[in-house]
């Protein structure tokens, strides 16, 4: 009973990028002739871009998934990685240097918001304006406003070796798994995800778990962040809380894998979705859409999702209450019958 | 707890208030000109006279490398020589962001405004915001706004020439296919599309009908559709020409990270080996290189850069097959529109402003890009631009190009400049030997 059951789990987290590759390789080979994938180099860049989302969707889900929105994080990661990589080169050194000192540089960030969020009590949503605002300046003073450029410099490439990112996106799916679900974290963050006041007077510090999770979540986005500056080569130090975009973007796969997660883990879950969401986008760059198109395709497939998932359950609840009527009905015939009686 | 908590908050939001206003202070007191900030040009030996200097904000769409580079340009040549001090905002986007940024210039006193936003309505809005305040307003676009060309204020508008970036492709290209061979180029148009009309940015509508101009040229080839509707079409695809040989694919848009998958999907297919990009021409490399390895074959990428060590990078740089990863580029001269600009807020300043418009009507100063085939040149280029001695327009040539200094001097002269000056040979002679 249980093994089917871990089958069907199976072929339901499957089903998704099976259902999608399947789909868009027919609608690209119907309209435009050709494969979905046509080369390894697809696959190649498949997988980079599926590690980049999967990896911010996690970073996101940490707090989101316990109610915070953390509006910082993007420009988490634009200081993380741009301090990271400006040191890094000032040092001579190379691209493992790079994404260490930027996954330091995450985690200090994300550790100092989470500190300032348990200090202040502001709405983590403000508070991420603010400190995002704050973020965003540092990595601008850092590199006098050139933000961080790795075109043509030597020992980056490493960063863009295939087995390299593979072995990264493998390496932090595992230890997010790992963190989820086989630690005491995980566990009281199930809890909070049920209820933040039954898991606080159950004993579970809070505040401390709210740290933990900002800290993980701007080393998490500083690893993507790297991901991506060392295959487009630079990234600007941007003001204005420009930063938050490039995470924003990943809400789809974060709340997709969410759904997805609760038949396996919610690491297995995003990964899986950011796959789903990049075979889409794939598909719609081989069907040459106009970027307008593009983005009105994407964002109508993530609100069919979100009516969805704010709707799976309606018709179970309106059997539910179809029968409490005819429950409360029979009631009241007997009652009715026992007063004319 | 409570009073921590309002202690918090309230020092939260100073940081807040002191993000937005980061740079505030002087580059001599150590602050770094993010958000609106003033830079008080140093009033030294070369400065023209001892009367407070004239306060000109500039509004920004740029930042990075290049743009610190235009800034000490206006702050250490462009000052001192014109008594000018600079007030530069932060990233601006949209007219929104222009006209708050010029409420926040005039209520500190500038007097002038160069501004860098170059949609219709920024430049419309702007330039009738100066006019109601009597400040005088000049933009870098590489097109007119004939909506507001004759209000008072509106000094006109100086930048890339559209032509000229669309001429230099042309040179560009039937240089580098000027090989006898059939080549087929991935264009990536930016936005191109309503360029020629306004709506998008007009120096990337004429660099990719230069391309298609000389690729037609090149081959002889028909186009279905006229390069207006192919440059005009949002949708990215291949372009029908008669020629099976030779293949031209348009993509157009700003968003790079789709941009790069549909060229490495396109390059993969093996149909192209030349890669034209308007803008952000690096990004692309590692997936073309990508594609060089996969496919043991050389792709030849020509982009518009400018003057800053990514370029000298690009050109000095080799792939897998033995090329330079960059093999040609249409630079644009990184201070000439600044010092055009400046000029002619300096003269209108001083009361010749009717000398800077041609019959009262603001006027479209070009500034042609440099042709750029070999790490020779950009050798040479990029020692341009760096100190008094290698400004292309430095403190002697702006002072030249004041009324005041020169009498009779018009804008035609100024025009003149610029054309003398397209002549990147000539240039680097006069500054570096």
């Amino acid at each position: 009973m249980q093994y089917s059951k871990k089958i069907k789990d199976i072929l339901f987290t499957l089903a998704f990028p099976a259902v999608m590759f399947l789909l868009m390789e027919m609608v690209c080979l119907a309209i435009k002739d050709r494969h979905l994938l046509g080369s390894m180099l697809d696959v190649k860049t498949l997988v980079r871009n599926t590690g980049i989302a999967a990896i911010i969707s996690f970073a996101l889900s940490f707090n989101l998934s316990c109610g915070r929105f953390d509006l910082s994080l993007g420009a988490q990661r634009l200081a993380g990685t741009i301090l990271g990589g400006v040191l890094a080169l000032r040092l001579g050194l190379s691209g493992i240097w790079l994404l260490l000192f930027a996954l330091a540089f995450g985690l200090l960030f994300g550790f100092l918001t989470g500190v300032v969020f348990i200090i202040t009590r502001v709405p983590p949503m403000v508070l991420g304006i603010g400190v995002g605002l704050v973020l965003e300046c540092i990595p601008y003073v850092a590199s006098e406003g050139k933000g961080l450029n790795l075109f043509g410099r030597p020992g980056m490439e490493i960063l863009t070796n295939t087995a390299f990112v593979v072995g990264l996106v493998v390496i932090v799916g595992i230890f997010v798994s790992v963190v989820m679900n086989m630690t005491v974290f995980g566990y009281e963050m199930r809890a909070i995800q049920g209820s933040q006041v039954i898991a606080r007077n159950s004993g579970i510090n809070i505040f401390k778990h709210a740290v933990l999770c900002y800290t993980l979540a701007g080393g998490l986005v500083c690893i993507a962040g790297v991901m991506d500056v060392s295959f487009t080569t630079q990234m600007s130090a941007t003001l204005g809380l420009a930063s938050i975009s490039a995470v924003t973007a990943n809400m789809f796969p974060m709340i997709l894998g969410g759904y997805i997660g609760r038949r396996s883990n919610q690491a297995i879950g995003v990964i899986v979705a950011a796959l789903t969401i990049k075979l889409f986008s794939y598909g719609l760059t081989n069907l040459e859409l106009s970027e307008a198109n593009t983005n009105v395709a994407n964002m109508i497939l993530f609100i069919a999702v979100l009516i969805f998932l704010a709707n799976e359950s309606v018709f179970q609840r309106r059997r539910e209450e179809k029968e409490r009527i005819a429950q409360a009905q029979k009631k009241k015939r007997e009652d009715d019958s026992a007063i004319a009686q | 707890m409570k009073k921590m908590k309002k202690l918090f908050a309230l020092g939260l939001a100073g940081c807040m208030t002191l993000a937005a206003l980061t740079g505030c202070g002087s580059k001599e007191t150590g602050g770094t000109s993010q958000g609106a900030g003033s830079t008080q040009a140093q009033s030294g030996a070369q400065s023209t006279d001892n009367a407070a200097p004239y306060k000109i904000a500039v509004a920004t769409i740029h930042e990075g490398e290049s743009w610190e580079i235009q800034k000490a340009y206006f702050e250490k040549e462009v000052g001192p020589a014109l008594n000018m001090e600079f007030m530069f905002s932060e990233k601006l986007a949209d007219a929104n962001g222009l006209v708050d940024f010029m409420e926040q210039a005039y209520a500190s006193g500038c007097v002038g405004m160069i501004n860098l936003v170059t949609s219709n309505d920024a430049v419309a809005q702007g330039a009738r915001k100066a006019e109601e305040w009597g400040m005088w307003f000049v933009t870098q676009n590489s097109s007119l706004n004939e909506d507001v060309a004759e209000l008072t204020y509106n000094l006109g508008h100086c930048g890339a020439s559209a032509t000229g970036m669309g001429d230099a492709y042309t040179k560009a290209f039937a240089e580098l296919l000027g090989d006898g061979e059939d080549h087929s180029v991935f264009v990536f148009s930016g936005a191109a599309v309503g360029g020629a009309i306004g709506q998008g940015a007009a120096s990337h509508y004429y660099t990719v009908q230069g391309i298609l101009e000389a690729m037609q040229d090149q081959y002889n080839l028909t186009y279905e559709k006229s390069v207006d509707d192919i440059i005009n079409n949002q949708n990215p695809g291949e372009v029908a020409t008669d020629n099976d040989k030779v293949k031209i694919y348009v993509y157009p848009g700003v968003d790079v990270a789709a941009a790069i998958t549909a060229a490495q999907t396109q390059f993969q297919t093996g149909g192209y080996d030349t890669f034209a990009a308007v803008f952000s021409y690096s990004a692309f490399t590692n997936a073309i290189a990508d594609v060089e390895q996969s496919l043991n074959k050389n792709i030849k990428i020509i982009g518009t850069a400018s003057i800053e060590q990514q370029t000298a990078t690009g050109f000095t740089t080799q792939d897998s097959q033995g090329d330079t990863v960059l093999n040609a580029a249409i630079v644009n001269p990184l201070n000439n529109a600044n010092a055009v600009c400046a000029v002619l807020l300096y003269n209108a300043l001083t009361g010749h402003a009717e000398a800077m418009k041609d019959n009262g009507k603001a006027v479209l100063f070009e500034v042609q890009p440099w042709v750029c085939m070999s790490a020779e040149t950009y050798e040479g280029i990029g020692q341009l631009d760096t100190s008094s001695e290698t400004y292309v327009v430095n403190a002697e040539d702006l002072k030249a190009l004041c009324v005041e200094n020169n009498e009779g001097l018009t804008f035609a002269d100024i025009e003149q400049k610029l054309t003398d000056l397209a002549d990147v040979d000539a240039v680097i002679d006069a500054k570096l030997k």
